[in-house]
Formats: structure tokens, sequence, C-alpha cells
């Protein structure tokens, strides 16, 4: 038994040994190499956007290093993982920003992350780039994070114009899944949409995770009738949302928003999704100067199509580049080449950013159709 | 729409009646809040899941690989987690109980990824309408098998030789050994057949909900455990009629209510009835030794 204890007691040393190693064995390597970050969910919930996100980066980084890197000095990426849990987030940002060597950060995926790091980067002169979504986070207060995609607000205008303008919606039901991004989109949209003239008939919430059964929810909704369900959530409950809405007999036009924006929607809703309308930033049909090569090598790397938060990523590694050769490695240089930038060609479209460090972009509607994500006949 | 939310609700609490039958067989035979069952609840639709969409057999072929797999973990379970404490008090056991869910959640996130992932399109869904209350054929599956597991399960823990030695263990262990009956047979079998039913729940609650994922037995075994407890925990149709009155509690809740409060008006009931009937609807207080 003590034979046992004592080799657990050597296994965790040398866990940890090589834990602290990873980090600093390459330390010192000056302008032969230059880093820059990934800070974004590899496991847990939101996993699979981060491997999006970090594979996307690493194509960017790829293909500036078979050109032979920036300057002569290749570009190699850390990976670390924040879990999606706003508890972990601050770990992960203190350790890249203690890392002098790593230059500038793509990430954190979920909102509450986000916040929950952005003062870390800032007291650190760190530049980084998120694509979360809670408007909170540009509130002025931190200089150095810049978003690349919308915020909730501007997309729930953006989404509140559609559903009245194009849509030509007028009682329109709400679904919200009740965290900070379901509540701050839903007062968003309910706001514009009434100030069109439109009405909301109903607002029913749901508790991301703890209920899959939402029955009750759409029974109510169903009962007062909409022309329309907005539905403020992520992919996982929206397919079950479908189906159910379904089997109540709920049968009316659906819109997501960018929450819903990935190829599991088809996968877990099938048939009940078809039709169903949500925002995106990127599609491989709405082309921009780089889109096509960027689908291409992308699939061709990895056998999968990119999705919004890949195209996102990439844009982000290469504004980054694009700073690094232009102002010197430097993390101040990268921050003062992201404050002047105007109409970086993305593939994802132009980016500059505004005052407030916002991306200025608008938005794509996406459709599901035959049980594929293309965008939707009429655009904002 | 009281009619349409009353059907919501039956669909909801024999989903939470199946799941609870199984939960507090095991604790009506060893005393022992079983919470690893909702995590049983889950391999059960994974292993189902796996044998029906990789392997590519039948459903009926997968529902029994489904259950026969947890019926493998359920006793290893006992074997390695819950024997080596059984002398020792109740809350060592309650925490190997706790230690083994946690293991069993990361490690279906280990195999099987933790994605959502979809089960198959299998029972043709049709509507029914019965007396103004509407039921799909999958909800009546459910429901019927809630039903006929209570009955069967009634019947063993009564009538037969295996029940007779169960109910004795329950009520003395030591004693029930010198009587001569095999105590470890008793407490191994009573979780084999508490594993069965709880893979049985989840592979139709997966096949209801058309969603699998390694999450999905914490708050369903959470719910399983009030309705247990608001039917009387140890009594088996009690489980069901707990299960059903949670059910149409939340979902009338939901309705009439407020959504966001659903899951706290659950937990209310539980309170309410404790305070009232601290044994639960159908529980019987005197019979337990103390």
């Amino acid at each position: 038994m003590k034979k046992i204890m004592w080799l657990l007691v050597i296994v965790m040393v040398i866990s940890l040994l090589a834990g602290c190693s990873s980090n600093t064995a390459t330390g010192g390597g000056g302008a032969e190499e230059i880093y820059i970050a990934s800070a974004n969910p590899m496991t847990g919930d939101s996993a699979q956007f981060g491997d999006m996100k970090v594979k996307a980066i690493q194509l960017a980084l790829d293909e500036v290093n078979e050109a032979g890197g920036i300057n002569g000095a290749k570009v190699s990426l850390l990976v670390g993982d924040d879990t999606g849990n706003p508890k972990e987030a601050p770990n992960v940002a203190q350790r890249f920003a203690d890392d002098k060597k790593v230059l500038a950060v793509i990430g954190h995926w979920n909102s509450s992350c986000t916040l929950a790091a952005r003062g870390i980067y800032n007291d650190a002169g760190m530049p980084v780039i998120t694509d979360s979504v809670n408007k909170d986070i540009t509130d002025g207060s931190t200089p150095y994070l810049y978003r690349i995609s919308l915020t909730d607000t501007t997309q729930a205008e953006y989404l509140a114009e559609y559903a009245y303008e194009v849509m030509g919606k007028r009682k329109v039901g709400i679904m919200y899944t009740s965290n900070d991004f379901g509540a701050g989109i839903t007062a968003d949209f309910s706001r514009v949409f009434e100030e069109k003239g439109g009405v909301v008939v109903a607002t029913e919430t749901y508790h991301e995770g703890q209920s899959i059964d939402f029955t009750p929810q759409l029974t109510k909704l169903r009962n007062e009738d909409p022309d329309l369900m907005f539905i403020a959530g992520y992919y996982v409950e929206t397919a079950l949302i479908a189906q159910q809405a379904q089997s109540v007999g709920l049968d009316v036009p659906m819109l997501g928003t960018d929450g819903i924006s990935s190829e599991e929607l088809i996968r877990l809703g099938g048939t009940a999704v078809e039709g169903i309308l949500f925002t995106g930033f990127f599609h491989p049909q709405v082309k921009y100067p780089g889109t096509e090569e960027f689908v291409t090598s992308f699939r061709e790397k990895y056998n999968r199509e990119p999705d919004t938060y890949a195209a996102l990523a990439y844009d982000s590694a290469k504004i980054i580049l694009k700073a690094i050769e232009e102002k010197g490695a430097t993390r101040e240089g990268i921050k003062s080449y992201l404050s002047e930038v105007k109409d970086f060609p993305g593939v994802a479209g132009p980016i500059s950013f505004d005052d407030k460090n916002d991306v200025t972009r608008g938005i794509i509607i996406l459709e599901v159709k035959n049980l594929e994500i293309v965008p939707a006949e009429v655009q904002p | 729409m009281f009619l349409d939310q009353l059907s919501n609700g039956l669909a909801l609490g024999s989903i939470y009646a199946l799941t609870a039958i199984g939960f507090t067989m095991v604790y009506g035979i060893i005393r022992l809040i079983n919470f690893v069952h909702g995590d049983i609840y889950m391999m059960g639709a994974f292993f189902a899941l796996t044998a029906l969409t990789v392997l590519g057999l039948p459903i009926v072929v997968s529902f029994i690989i489904g259950m026969i797999g947890s019926v493998v973990v359920g006793l290893m379970i006992a074997k390695f987690a819950y024997k080596p404490v059984f002398e020792a008090p109740r809350i060592n056991l309650f925490l190997c109980a706790i230690g083994a869910a946690i293991f069993l959640e990361n490690y279906a996130m280990l195999v099987w990824g933790p994605q959502t992932q979809s089960f198959p399109d299998i029972i043709q869904n049709q509507s029914y309408n019965f007396l103004g209350l509407k039921f799909t054929t999958l909800q009546l599956i459910i429901l019927g098998t809630a039903v006929v597991l209570m009955v069967i399960l009634t019947y063993i823990v009564k009538y037969t030789k295996m029940g007779r030695a169960m109910r004795c263990t329950s009520q003395d262990v030591d004693a029930a050994k010198l009587m001569g009956i095999n105590t470890n047979h008793v407490i191994y079998f009573t979780f084999a057949i508490g594993s069965s039913l709880g893979a049985a729940a989840g592979i139709l609650v997966g096949m209801y909900y058309k969603a699998v994922y390694p999450m999905m037995g914490f708050t369903s075994g959470l719910k399983a455990f009030v309705a247990a407890v608001i039917g009387g925990i140890g009594s088996i149709p009690g489980a069901m009629i707990g299960g059903i009155i949670m059910g149409i509690a939340e979902t009338l809740g939901a309705a009439y209510i407020s959504s966001g409060y659903r899951d706290a008006i659950a937990f209310i009931i539980l309170i309410f009835i404790l305070l009232v009937r601290p044994s639960g609807i159908l529980g019987n207080s005197a019979k337990e030794k103390v």
C-alpha cells in the first residue's frame, strides 16, 4: 500500500514538472520564433467550437510559415483550454499574460469567459481578438480587446428588422435560454420589433441543460397564435424545440441566432429544423476575396466544412500576422495596428474596428434547406 | 389548453416514474440512495445507441444490449465501489455512490465525447386522442413500460422466494444471513434488476427526446430521487405516483405560473409533502426498524 502511494506521488510530481516544462521549454527563442495563443474551450460542452477555431488559426499560421514566415521568423501557436468555464478562463489568461513571448491571444469563445479574463489581458497590455457576443465586453474599459463578431444587441436589431420588414411577420412568440446571452438578445429583439409596430405575443424561457422537455412552454406559445417563433438559444435545445413544436402542433416559421449556426443542428434536429432561418457571419457561398481559397484549403487539410467561428478565427489570425509584419513583433505594435486597420480583406468580409473596438460588418441570414445550411434567398 | 398541458404532464410524469422505479427499489432493499442510477440510465442509452448506429443492430437487440451492458456496469459498481464499504456506516456507501456517478459521467465523455448525440427515428410516432388527452405512440410505450415494470417488480418482491429474501435482507442483513439467506446474492440481484430498469428508462427517454448525452443522467437522477421521496421511498407503486405527480405539477407550473420556475415548483412540492407526510404518499414509516 505504501509503495503504491509513493508511486502515485512520484507520478503526480513528474506530471506537474512536465506541465511546467511544456510552458517554458522553448523560451528565449528570440527573433527566430513568434508565438500567438488561442484561449478557447477544448474540452467540455463548447469543445467543438474551440476545436474549429484552433484548426482555422493553425491553417493561417501554416500558410505564413510555408511562405517563409514573417521576416524569416516562424510563427507558432500555443493552445490553452478554458473549458468554456469562466472560473478556468482567468487561469489561462494569466498564463499567457505572464508569458512574455506570447504576442497576442485569439479567444475566448464563451462571453462569460471573455468577461472573466479580459481585465488580466488588459493589465498585461496583451492584444486580444474575441468572437464572444455579449455587449458588455466592449464597454470601453479594456482598450486592448477587440471583437470580430457583432454584439448580441446589433444582431438582435438586425434580426428584428429582418423579421418585420423582410419576412413580414407581426406576431412573434419567443423562447429564450435564461442566461446573459438569451435574456439580452430577447430584450433587444422585443424592443426593436415593438418599435416597428409588431407584437410580442408571448415570451417563454428555459434553463439550458436542466430540462429537455419544452412542451409546456410550446403549448402556451401555440395558444397565443404567433406567426413567427424566435428562438434565442443554442443548437441542442433549438433542435429539440423544433421537434417538440411539431408534436404540439406549433407550425410557424422559426428564426434563430448565430448560437445555432452549426451542422450539429441538422444532425440533431433532422427534418424538424427544415426552413429555420438564423444569423451567420460567414458562409462558403458568400464570397469575398480569399473565401474560396480558405474553404478549399480548410477542406483539404481537415476534411470538414469551415463554419462561422473557423472563418472569424482565421481572419483574426491573419490580421495579427499582418500586424506583426507591419509593426514588428511586440504587443504594442499589434495593438496599434488593430486600432488603425481599415477594411482588412477577411474571408468573412472586410474588417475595421470602430472607436469601441467593435467590428463593423453586416449579417448574413442562413437557412436550412434540404438538410443543408445555405444563404437565405432574401438577405437583409 | 388545460387538457393539452395535462397530456404533456402525464408524458413527462411517466418518464419520471420509469426512472424512479429502479431507484426506489434499490433503496427499498439496500437502504442506499443510489445516485449512480441516473448515470446507469445514461450508460444504457449510450450502449443501445452504439449497438444501433455503430453495429447496425435492430432496435430490440440494441435495447437488450443496452440493458445487459448496464447490468454489467451496475454489478461492477456494486462489486468495486459498494461491497468494500458495505459494513461501514451508510454515509461511506453514499459517498462511494457519488464518486461512482462522477466516474461514469467522465468515462462516457471520454468514450463517446461530450456532445449531444441524436437517437435515430425508429418508431413511427402517431398521435392518439383519448378523452381530450393527446398521446403519441412513444408516450404510450413509456407509460405502458412503467406500469408493466411496476407490476412485475411488485410481484417479484412480494410473491417470489427471491423477493422474500430481498425483503428479509432489507429488514436485517445479519439476521437474514443467520437464517441461511445468501445476502451477497440478494444484493447483486437487486443491483442487476435496478440497473436494467435504469437502462430501460434511459433508452426510452433517449428515443423519446432523440437526444443522448453524458450529463443526461444528472438531472434525471435528481428528479427520480424527488419522485421516489414524494411517493414514499422504497415503495414501488409510490414511485409511479410520485413521478406522475411531479410531471404534472412541473408542466402545469410552467404553464400557469412561470416557465422559469418549473424546477423550483417540483422541489416546493417535495418540501410540502415532506412537511405533511414525512414518509411520502405511500411510504410506511411504521414498518421500518430503527
